[in-house]
């Protein structure tokens, strides 16, 4: 994939979790996500600034974050710590 | 467990046939329809009690809010609704119903876009920052403040002015538009307009005619993304707690 086509997924991306994740009708509940709370799109903004790779570096970064505190709260659920 | 995406009218309509979301999510998703009045909630059923906001989860969220669009108003569901099932849907809707009748009513045949201006323009990083450890006195100190102040102005006044004049233009042939000045230093403008169908390809020459008509140049990058189903332009509801919802980290 070029790195002209990858940047314009990355913007699409941004655009879609901006709107998915933060807008549209929320009837019920309080849904929240977010990245050690840092707004989404402006995380994005950074990946798209900055290179390819530092992008992928934030991406799996956030997904360690993710493990980790999925990790957490296994450890919570069953008595580990 | 029931996943919902979206409020429709013209509840008689069939459900459209979804596109594969290819090889790296091939499940199909059966899609259900509760008529509602004169609405309908489209949902799924679903195993799961929360919904991971992963690129799959994402991308069939949208796929289905977007297959409905073709040949409906929707109002998109934000991501990561999930109720126990069906049972309690016409009591919760019940009370939203007017607002979710007259959101449809008021986005018919209407489609959004988004509109972001990436600022290169060197003097909006230019402002340096007061050397504390350099030895000043009182009244060095505070011209310097001015001098940063006032420039700190000028280019709050040129982005605002830009950002005025992009927006005013595209705004024209939008319904309704919303639009946030320099929330961060390097977005000028970050936008999204509510356009009818029928106006998307004027839209799109506006927005391709931008650096002649604003007078910008190469100062900014303009990132146009669309056509996306009214998130932006749904009426926020004061929310009934205690709803099952995806609130786990991001795993892209």
């Amino acid at each position: 994939m070029s790195e002209s086509v990858s940047k314009e997924r990355e913007i699409v991306l941004i655009d879609l979790l901006d709107r998915i994740l933060y807008k549209g009708v929320i009837i019920w509940g309080d849904i929240t996500i977010s990245v050690a709370n840092v707004d989404l799109v402006y995380l994005g903004l950074k990946v798209l600034l900055t290179s390819i790779e530092k992008g992928d570096e934030m991406r799996r970064h956030a997904t360690l974050a993710a493990l980790a505190d999925e990790a957490l709260q296994d450890g919570k659920r069953t008595g580990k710590s | 467990m029931i996943y919902l995406y979206a409020f429709t009218d013209h509840p008689e309509l069939p459900l459209p046939s979804l596109p594969r979301l290819g090889q790296e999510h091939p499940e199909h998703i059966e899609l259900q329809i509760l008529p509602f009045r004169d609405l309908a909630v489209i949902y799924s059923q679903t195993p799961a009690s929360s919904m991971p906001p992963d690129s799959a989860n994402i991308w069939r969220h949208e796929s289905v809010v977007e297959a409905l669009m073709a040949d409906r108003t929707v109002l998109p569901v934000r991501f990561g609704a999930i109720l126990e099932n069906e049972a309690n849907l016409p009591a919760m809707l019940a009370p939203v119903y007017p607002t979710l009748q007259a959101d449809l009513q008021r986005l018919a045949g209407c489609l959004e876009v988004s509109l972001r201006a990436l600022w290169k323009a060197p003097e909006s990083q230019d402002v340096p920052a007061l050397d504390r450890s350099a030895a000043m006195s009182g009244v060095e100190y505070m011209q310097a403040r001015l001098k940063q102040e006032r420039k700190q102005t000028m280019v709050r006044q040129k982005a605002e002015k830009l950002a005025a004049s992009i927006h005013t233009f595209l705004s024209r042939l939008a319904c309704e538009s919303h639009c946030q000045v320099l929330p961060i230093p390097s977005l000028l403008l970050k936008a999204a307009y509510l356009i009818q169908r029928d106006q998307l390809a004027a839209f799109q020459q506006a927005v391709d005619s931008l650096p002649t008509t604003c007078r910008f140049g190469d100062e900014l990058d303009l990132l146009c993304t669309g056509p996306w189903p009214p998130y932006s332009f749904t009426t926020a509801l004061d929310p009934i707690p205690n709803l099952h919802s995806a609130t786990s980290g991001l795993t892209l």
